[in-house]
């Protein structure tokens, strides 16, 4: 999952930025409103977070021109202007929730993730699809009734992206976008070997091959 | 208002009637000061001809040749009497009918005017002259009867004191209508600040008469300037709120560090300075954040509001899947801020969100005043526990999450806008229900 921070305070983006990779997301951070919009438009975010307060270009312009540009990535407003308000004029600029600063950050990726799993379509709970339980928090995989399978946090944000779109023929280089931050070397090789390496955990039928399209996961719609 | 119509009309009438009034004795002084200079000349005249009719006789007596005399003198109590006194006789005219005028007794020279009273009570203005004619000395006294004049006069006075009267009247009614009309500008001018205090206006009507405009332009000018300051403090506020929680949001992080995590001692001393600088900030910021009734010229319309709050908290409260029965007229105005608005509903309708199992209603009533009424589900409240409810900081139920400030900021926003709440259980949900009364 790749989610897009756009916050000015540092300190805060990298401590934000270390803790969701931790949960499972790949981030990018950007300072300002400019160049999180610009950013916004260019890679296929799965969630922004994003403040309101922004040198450049103020956050609520930002999602107004989003959604204007018919931009429909679910954001997270993460504001210390949390007054009703505010809450109620960021949700009419186009918001898809809301958390005032100060926050805990389970709450954060919490949140997230229910934006990330309502974007999609998936109902709330634990991710249960084709017989596989995800637990987000530990980032481990049940298959029905067996011991959790660990996962490393490429093979999790992988599985997960997979369970998000069940059935449906993704690419490499779709998955590539949204397992992958922008600074990282984007070998779309890599894939495939992570691809295999989630076959030999969970069992080869799960993850099959469409040649020249991409992979499907469990089973074809 | 009042006291300048009083003051005006009170001005008028007095002037009006001491000039009215002035006019009236000036006039009746005039005419009977003319009157009697008239009826002195004709006195005059008629001594002359009364001297020129004298003759003495050779014993020394004097006789009149009546034939020389006018014919009112001759007729009994005609109103013209005369009297010639010389030292041996006095003759009197026959119009005098054995009775006398007042003696009187004057050198050859003197004259005199006087009043006085003559046969049947009439009065009477009597000039006296000392003559010497053929060495004899005489004292001649013609008198006529002033009473058909004083009931002239009299007559005159009153038709005038009527028609003054009259037109004194007609003067008073248009000048109040001239008062009225001239202070109409300043009747609408009020009505123009009480539909500003019901927030149904954000600026006064500038066409208003020369001498209002300044006052209307200064009050103008005033509430822009209040509500420039009001924004521009609720935005310095919103900055101190901006920059004091990034920190904050930080040090909370900062906390749950691993390297704290090994002295949980301190780690507890930490969390618990952060949590109380986190509440007091919240707390100081949001009452400071309150505008009051104070501010005129806002003016929120309800339904729309409302709509845009409760998609908010349809989305805030995603996990449930609740059901917002918003019942509000499309006309509904809340007459004040709509920052305080939106913070005294989405405070008790995110604690109703809360609660609620399935079911949020919000009813407004305009019936009198303005009632809105929120409503749930859930499983409301016990009545002790409802005294406190309101309480500030008083946290009712710590299994929900919240600052428990919520109520409390609620009721400052009543309290500034002279309201009420009521707490109590929902009829028609069974669960808790607040009213806010204005």
């Amino acid at each position: 999952m790749r989610v897009l921070i756009v916050e000015d305070n540092t300190e805060l983006a990298q401590r934000l930025k270390a803790d969701l990779a931790r949960a499972g997301f790949a981030v990018d951070a950007i300072d300002n409103g400019v160049d999180g919009e610009f950013m916004g438009d260019q890679e296929p975010y799965d969630a922004v977070v994003l403040d309101l307060g922004l040198p450049g270009r103020a956050g609520l312009e930002v999602l107004r021109n989003w959604r204007s540009r018919d931009n429909r990535v679910p954001v997270l407003i993460l504001t210390a202007r949390d007054a009703w308000h505010e809450k109620v004029d960021g949700f009419k600029a186009g918001a898809d929730d809301y958390l005032g600063k100060p926050f805990h950050i389970e709450e954060l990726t919490a949140r997230l993730n229910a934006l990330i799993r309502r974007g999609s379509g998936t109902p709330g709970g634990a991710l249960c699809v084709a017989g596989l339980t995800l637990d987000e928090d530990h980032q481990t995989v049940r298959p029905g009734e067996a011991a959790p399978i660990e996962l490393t946090g490429t093979e999790f944000r992988l599985l997960r992206y997979f369970m998000l779109h069940p059935g449906e023929v993704i690419s490499k280089s779709r998955l590539t976008e949204h397992v992958y931050d922008y600074d990282s070397d984007k070998d779309s090789n890599l894939i495939e070997v992570y691809v295999n390496r989630l076959r030999q955990k969970l069992g080869r039928e799960l993850i099959q091959t469409r040649r020249g399209q991409g992979y499907v996961f469990g089973t074809p719609r | 208002m009042r006291a300048i119509k009083a003051q005006l009309s009170v001005g008028l009438v007095l002037s009006l009637v001491v000039m009215f009034l002035l006019q009236w004795l000036l006039v009746s002084v005039s005419i009977r000061y003319l009157a009697e200079q008239y009826v002195a000349s004709r006195l005059e005249h008629d001594t002359e001809s009364l001297l020129a009719a004298l003759n003495f006789a050779a014993d020394g007596s004097a006789q009149l040749d009546l034939a020389r005399i006018d014919q009112i003198y001759h007729r009994p109590f005609s109103g013209h009497y005369y009297r010639v006194a010389s030292a041996r006789q006095t003759l009197l005219s026959r119009s005098l009918w054995d009775q006398d005028l007042p003696p009187a007794a004057l050198a050859p020279g003197a004259q005199a005017v006087t009043y006085g009273e003559g046969p049947q009570r009439q009065h009477l203005l009597i000039r006296c002259g000392g003559f010497r004619k053929l060495q004899h000395v005489l004292t001649l006294c013609v008198a006529e009867d002033l009473t058909p004049i004083d009931t002239g006069l009299r007559h005159f006075q009153w038709r005038y004191a009527g028609v003054s009267l009259a037109v004194l009247l007609v003067l008073l009614f248009v000048q109040y209508q001239v008062v009225r009309i001239g202070l109409q500008p300043l009747e609408r001018v009020r009505g123009d600040l009480q539909s500003l205090e019901r927030g149904e206006l954000s600026m006064l009507d500038s066409a208003v008469p020369e001498e209002l405009r300044p006052l209307v332009l200064q009050i103008n000018q005033l509430l822009e300037t209040l509500s420039l300051r009001l924004t521009r403090s609720r935005h310095a506020l919103g900055n101190l709120a901006h920059a004091m929680k990034t920190p904050l949001t930080l040090l909370n992080r900062l906390a749950d560090d691993d390297g704290l995590r090994a002295c949980p001692e301190l780690r507890q001393s930490v969390q618990a300075q952060i949590d109380a600088l986190q509440r007091i900030t919240e707390r100081e910021l949001k009452r400071a954040r309150l505008a009051g009734a104070g501010r005129s010229g806002a003016r929120v319309a309800l339904a729309e509001e409302l709509a845009a709050l409760t998609n908010t908290l349809r989305r805030l409260h995603h996990d449930k899947d609740l059901l917002f029965d918003v019942r509000v007229a499309a006309d509904a105005h809340f007459p004040g801020d709509r920052e305080d608005l939106l913070e005294l509903l989405g405070n008790l309708l995110d604690n109703a969100c809360k609660w609620a199992r399935h079911q949020v209603r919000v009813s407004v009533d305009t019936g009198a005043g303005l009632l809105l009424r929120i409503e749930d589900d859930g499983p409301g409240c016990a009545p002790q526990a409802l005294e406190h409810l309101a309480q500030r900081g008083v946290r009712n139920d710590e299994r929900i999450a919240g600052h428990g400030l919520g109520l409390s900021i609620v009721q400052e926003i009543v309290e500034q806008y002279d309201g009420h709440l009521r707490f109590g259980r929902s009829a028609a949900l069974g669960g808790f229900r607040v009213d806010v009364v204005f």
